[in-house]
């Protein structure tokens, strides 16, 4: 099972080139940076570290951008830093990280060519070490998926997609729905939009006919409606998905406030993931946590032709 | 089709909206139009109504498509046949999910008013209309700016209802 995170965790780290000196008096280091700073502030470059040290013992000081005018102009470091400059070496240019870094894996590949400051988040961090659920919750996880993909093979018996779909709250397992596909019947009627269906009907609304036998729906507590603390849509729910979604049910999951939805199979078309990521839309008013690749084998062989 | 008859349609989607402006739904209509042997017929009409179903995916647009499906099956015809030439005419750009949805149910084009830049599926915030799928769905043919003020003006009397710093007298309860 993975995290499904913002491509921006993932993207390599981009460079640019930058002007450095050494330097040549490492009693005068903090003195340069002080000057450095004040002469060369660097806005958009806050996550770099003015100084590096190499494995040799070299200090380097980071001076600023390389452009085209201080590329060509010899008298520049002596111009801007007068008295300094006699401890510093002549310029040469490196490549340093362009953007801040977000995973610790952007921060361990842009620190290797410049130190860079890094403010790990640790949620991050652990969902993108796949080291985030205990084995606890991995069963539960498991337990839930497993009745998807009943739901899925049920679904392909009856000549429907072999999709399933459970929704369940994690502060209540009990209260739970599980559905199938039905788009032989609707072309709308996905595994997804069916069991939002079914927490509607759960909560007394819901409007899909169908045969009342062909899904579970648990008897949850529906609070009264001045309680403000009763179900609202999927608010908190987790859902269990055997195939990832297309792009309309990981949208339905959005407007139904979903807190997580875990999927099994990829889907060339597929919205959280695959083909795009609504989940981390930043326009959307809502975003849930996907995790993919769970039981990925067994949900993927629902759609073998011998297995069924 | 004219520009006339753009806004003939559009009148109509927006006088649904009104209504579901008055039911306390946010104010989201459209209709759609079946073209059959010449004639221009409404098979389907819809309003939001999430509150009223608790289910946060009944959009105007998925009622309505729910409607022209039961015409067909009503009046003897396939429902993908039908469904493959009807325009939609709705007041505000379809989201995400409806965008997805038009185009799964194969309907040939959408008319709307004015973008819907936190939710739009018709490029305002992706483009599932045309993007490139892999099955061989074809492109949601797409129409904007029609009565797109109308749309606007009813969408910020909605949020201004609702605006949570609003005096509590004058605050429309929220279901």
């Amino acid at each position: 099972m993975n995290a499904v995170l913002h491509d921006d965790y993932y993207r390599p780290v981009q460079t640019e080139a930058a002007l450095i000196c050494n330097i040549l008096n490492k009693k005068k280091t903090s003195d340069i940076v002080r000057d450095v700073r004040t002469a060369f502030p660097m806005p958009h470059w806050k996550h770099l570290k003015r100084i590096k040290a190499s494995k040799d013992g070299t200090l380097s000081a980071l001076i600023c951008p390389l452009n085209d005018s201080i590329a060509n102009d010899d008298s520049f470091i002596h111009t801007h830093l007068e008295s300094l400059a006699p401890f510093l070496s002549s310029p040469s240019v490196a490549q340093v990280p362009k953007e801040n870094p977000l995973s610790r894996q952007q921060y361990e590949a842009g620190n290797r060519m410049w130190p860079i400051s890094f403010h790990e988040d640790k949620r991050i961090t652990r969902l993108m070490s796949n080291d985030f659920f205990s084995s606890e919750e991995l069963v539960n996880h498991t337990q839930n998926m497993q009745l998807a993909l009943e739901a899925g093979k049920q679904a392909k018996l009856k000549g429907e997609m072999p999709i399933g779909c459970v929704i369940v709250d994690p502060n209540d397992p009990n209260c739970k729905v599980i559905g199938h596909d039905l788009r032989s019947r609707h072309p709308l009627w996905h595994a997804a939009m069916v069991a939002v269906d079914l927490v509607a009907r759960q909560q007394g609304g819901g409007v899909y006919q169908y045969n009342e036998k062909d899904f579970f729906v648990s008897k949850c507590e529906v609070l009264s409606e001045k309680d403000k603390t009763g179900p609202y849509l999927c608010t908190g729910y987790d859902v269990y998905l055997t195939q990832e979604p297309c792009s309309m049910c990981a949208m339905a999951l959005v407007h139904s406030r979903t807190n997580r939805v875990f999927w099994g199979s990829p889907s060339t078309q597929g919205a959280l993931g695959s083909r795009y990521k609504i989940h981390v839309e930043r326009s959307l008013n809502h975003h849930y946590e996907v995790y993919s690749g769970l039981l990925a084998h067994q949900c993927l062989a629902l759609f073998d032709k011998e297995n069924g | 089709m004219s520009h006339e008859d753009h806004l003939r349609w559009m009148k109509e989607a927006l006088r649904l909206a009104d209504e579901a402006f008055k039911v306390g739904e946010v104010p989201v209509g459209c209709i759609l139009v079946y073209s059959h042997n010449g004639q221009e017929i409404i098979v389907g009409q819809g309003r939001n109504e999430v509150t009223e179903t608790k289910n946060a995916t009944r959009h105007a647009e998925m009622i309505a498509i729910d409607q022209a499906m039961g015409w067909a099956e009503k009046n003897m015809f396939k429902s993908a046949s039908v469904l493959e030439k009807c325009k939609l005419y709705v007041t505000v750009e379809p989201c995400i999910m409806c965008a997805s949805a038009l185009r799964q149910a194969r309907i040939s084009a959408v008319v709307y008013g004015c973008a819907n830049e936190r939710f739009g599926g018709c490029g305002s915030v992706l483009c599932v209309s045309s993007d490139v799928l892999d099955s061989e769905l074809a492109p949601l043919q797409c129409v904007s700016g029609i009565l797109a003020e109308e749309a606007i003006a009813l969408l910020k009397n909605f949020y201004k209802c609702e605006n949570p710093n609003a005096p509590a007298e004058k605050r429309k309860i929220k279901a």
